[in-house]
């Protein structure tokens, strides 16, 4: 017992000392950041702290968390995000994990890194619809906060300071672990034999690895399935054409409703959609084509999409 | 000052270290220079070259002289007592593997066929970990830490397809130091610096040129590396520290062809590799007569495929400072009447041939894409659009086999079928399987037929680096050959084939760097 209780305080003592975030099974050791935004304990407390702080939104209702939800693998459960006093907005809630390994953000790709991201739905009239000015008083309004970013960063908190504090957490928030990082990893035992033939046809006859490649299960890529055309119109460009940015697939299972608009309900519905491949329309993706999966082979491809999901943690290790 | 350590006033002298048939450059040398780790070119078996003495002996002994099993990458540990290997296991794909240098049992370190291509590349100071690169199924190329008592994994950062050419340890186990594309898509490679605790990574070299296979300094404040800003390979060097560059690059040695740095000693000798010879497309006509077709980078190019009029000829071609490994190749569409040469931007990973659509709108690519999909793809003549045709997941970065029926579908090879063929009416299908090649009623006992073709009715193959027919009236083709894949031109009858080949050597530039002052 006493020999338990010293591990348990060793283990702490090390988590406390962490210079690097911890990462789980299935992603890599070194977790991207810019060279001007270096992964800290302090900044990414700090970027917590901000991610929960509701003073961002124009009424003080709403935080970055209030729609991705830790609980909810950083999304929110709904069809499309729902702003400050109820506005709709036209897509869902992306769930944001790993994303410290993302090549551009938001459906549509039109952020370049997590910096640029992070203000915009603070910005965004249909999301927490705060004024640019706003953002700095509201921050250094605040005691506690102000006195932890004139700590982190020198100086009486500035817009960029409040970006890369929330960039940096965002980086923090990190999902594996999973039966199928397990089985990658060499342990055959992980995945069922029906999640196993799922995964034979993810690389094989439905073709999902045209897009959902890498750790993360996306090519970072823009694609157009369909899923933007509605009785053949077209009734969200998203990047181009009706093109949307290639969703991860981690914790896939427990982030319904699916595609950029929530439309699909179940993964049954998503795998249905890609069976028939996609929606036709003018520009879509060279990769969809009818699948013919037979209903065992759909079966397999959920249970497989099921052994995605893992362990999610955020903020630094230790550091509560 | 800055480069003060550097040992010699000019260029230092190089000498040949190994030139022999089969002689590779798929290990590194002991610290002390007097070994190199390679593979024994004739059992497959990882071996030790004396560079003194010119020997090699043999570390590990296959099951049978059949077996398939053979070693592959090797890097000895710092103190060379061990060396770690990569071993094509009898499953079919590659264990990372330890063994005593003086000799005694191999070991198992990591076998996993999800991740069925490892090559260890360095030691840890201390020993206890193996930097690997991994290459899994799904296209990931990982630098990796293998526990050299455990075999745990420890991922550093995954790459895409686009796996370092060359990636050590520092000295002081700190960094990793590795190259890699400067972006996400193929462009010239930079050189970068990896934090062995993930806390950091920073690009230390960066030119508008080909900037790979870097290297440490014995003391670890200096990374050697290969270049070819100023339009030659050079080799050049570049100080560190912390981490970062200091100062700018300087040239450490002039055009050194296609040279691949595998290690330097404790004395500053720098060992590399130097690939030699070449590959040229050479046209055949039937009257005798033997022509090389001018290309815009000769001695790097094969596999020609003509277009059905004869009037293009589309070939692969190897460009840049791609000269070890597993090259991806660049799609050329040649014009015949007027000489010009276009590229086809094609994205895929890796072609290994080509066959023009009836059409001649379309090329179908047997190989591999950027996302571990082997198969077969088309390949937009005009703007290089690629349309995966098929895929299976049995096969390896060299896809399958297939080719055109008259109507624009494509007819692919099965499980065991080699090589594949359609007559240009659509009324035989050829395949080639390692024992016997079937078409139409005809069976033909052979082995080794690498490459089947119609011409006027008449099946031809290669068997042992000769051309034969296996059907029709006609004699044997009166058209000289001595290479490797083939294509006939339906209207001219024109063999375009490829011929040449590489040979590899190694080579040591003594007293490259200063020599290593306080141990290791």
């Amino acid at each position: 017992m006493r020999l338990r209780r010293w591990f348990t305080a060793a283990s702490l003592a090390a988590a406390l000392q962490a210079e690097t975030l911890r990462v789980p099974l299935g992603l890599d050791a070194y977790v991207p950041a810019p060279e001007a935004n270096v992964l800290t304990r302090e900044i990414v407390e700090l970027g917590r702290t901000l991610f929960f702080f509701k003073g961002l939104s124009r009424d003080g209702t709403l935080s970055c968390g209030g729609c991705h939800v830790p609980e909810k693998a950083f999304t929110d459960g709904k069809p499309v995000a729902v702003g400050v006093r109820g506005q709709i907005s036209a897509r869902r809630t992306p769930p944001i994990l790993n994303r410290a390994w993302g090549k551009s953000f938001f459906w549509d790709g039109r952020a370049a890194t997590l910096e640029d991201q992070v203000l915009q739905p603070v910005l965004n009239p249909k999301e927490m619809d705060l004024p640019l000015g706003e953002i700095v008083p509201r921050v250094r309004a605040n005691e506690s906060i102000g006195a932890r970013m004139q700590a982190v960063f020198g100086r009486p908190a500035e817009r960029e300071d409040v970006a890369r504090a929330l960039a940096s957490y965002v980086r923090s928030i990190l999902a594996g672990d999973s039966p199928y990082d397990r089985y990658i990893a060499g342990d055959r035992a992980a995945l069922s034999g029906q999640q196993q033939l799922g995964l034979k046809l993810f690389r094989g006859k439905a073709n999902c690895v045209a897009c959902h490649v890498g750790a993360n299960l996306t090519d970072e890529a823009f694609h157009n399935t369909g899923a933007g055309w509605r009785n053949g119109v077209l009734s969200d460009q998203g990047q181009a054409n009706g093109a949307f940015k290639t969703p991860g697939l981690r914790e896939v299972a427990r982030v319904a409703p699916y595609m950029h608009d929530g439309s699909l309900a179940t993964l049954e519905e998503v795998v249905d959609f890609y069976d028939k491949g996609g929606r036709e329309n003018p520009n879509l993706d060279s990769e969809m084509r009818q699948l013919n999966l037979t209903a065992d082979e759909k079966r397999a491809l959920i249970e497989f999409l099921k052994s995605l999901s893992g362990k999610v943690s955020e903020g630094w290790p230790g550091a509560r | 000052m800055l480069f003060s350590a550097l040992a010699f006033a000019g260029e230092p002298a190089a000498r040949v270290v190994w030139n022999a048939p089969g002689a590779n450059v798929l290990g590194a040398p002991t610290l002390d220079g007097r070994l190199v780790t390679c593979v024994d070119p004739v059992s497959g078996d990882l071996a030790v070259l004396d560079t003194a003495a010119g020997k090699l002996r043999r570390l590990t002994a296959k099951p049978s002289s059949a077996a398939k099993e053979f070693a592959y990458f090797s890097a000895p540990s710092r103190d060379a007592s061990r060396v770690a290997y990569a071993w094509f296991n009898e499953a079919g794909f590659y264990d990372l593997r330890v063994v005593p240098l003086a000799g005694g049992e191999p070991r198992v370190l990591f076998r996993n066929e999800e991740s069925g291509f490892v090559q260890p590349t360095s030691w840890t100071p201390d020993g206890k970990q193996i930097l690997t690169l991994f290459f899994r199924k799904d296209n990931i190329s990982q630098i990796t830490l293998v526990d050299t008592e455990t075999g745990a994994v420890r991922v550093l950062k995954s790459l895409s397809w686009v796996y370092p050419k060359k990636m050590e340890v520092s000295p002081d186990g700190k960094w990793v130091v590795y190259d890699s594309f400067g972006g996400d898509k193929p462009s010239p490679r930079d050189i970068f610096v990896l934090a062995m605790d993930g806390s950091r990574e920073t690009k230390i070299v960066e030119s508008p040129g080909e900037d790979l296979f870097p290297a440490w300094s014995p003391d670890g404040k200096q990374i050697l590396f290969a270049s070819d800003r100023s339009g030659t390979m050079d080799a050049w060097a570049l100080r560190i520290e912390d981490g970062r560059a200091v100062g700018e690059p300087r040239l450490l040695k002039r055009d050194l062809k296609q040279f691949l740095p595998m290690g330097v000693t404790a004395a500053g000798d720098l060992f590399y590799g130097l690939r030699r010879g070449s590959t040229n497309i050479v046209l055949s006509t039937s009257s005798g007569e033997l022509h090389e077709l001018p290309t815009r980078t000769p001695g790097r190019n094969s596999a020609p495929a003509w277009s059905r009029d004869g009037k293009q000829l589309a070939y692969l071609s190897r460009r840049g400072a791609e000269n070890f490994g597993l090259q991806a190749r660049t799609i050329v569409v040649h014009d015949m009447e007027s000489g010009a040469e276009r590229d086809v931007p094609a994205k895929l990973a890796h072609v290994e041939s080509l066959r023009w659509s009836p059409d001649g709108e379309w090329l179908l690519a047997s190989g591999s894409d950027g996302k571990g999909r082997s198969g077969l793809f088309r390949v937009r003549v005009i703007d290089g659009m690629v349309r995966p045709e098929a895929f299976d997941e049995t096969v390896d970065y060299r896809g399958i086999p297939g080719d055109w029926m008259p109507d624009g579908t494509v007819v692919r090879g099965t499980a065991g079928v080699k090589a594949l063929a359609v007559s240009h009416d659509g009324e035989l299908v050829a395949r080639a399987y390692e024992d016997r090649v079937e078409a139409g009623p005809g069976k033909w006992p052979t082995r080794n037929v690498t490459w089947l073709e119609w011409r006027a009715g008449n099946l031809l193959g290669t068997r042992e680096r000769r051309i034969v027919v296996l059907s029709g009236p006609e004699p044997p083709p009166a058209i000289r050959y001595d290479g490797g894949p083939f294509s006939v031109q339906p209207v001219r009858k024109t063999l375009a084939y490829t011929t040449g080949g590489t040979q590899s050597e190694i080579w040591v530039l003594e007293h490259a760097v200063a020599p290593l002052v306080h141990g290791r």
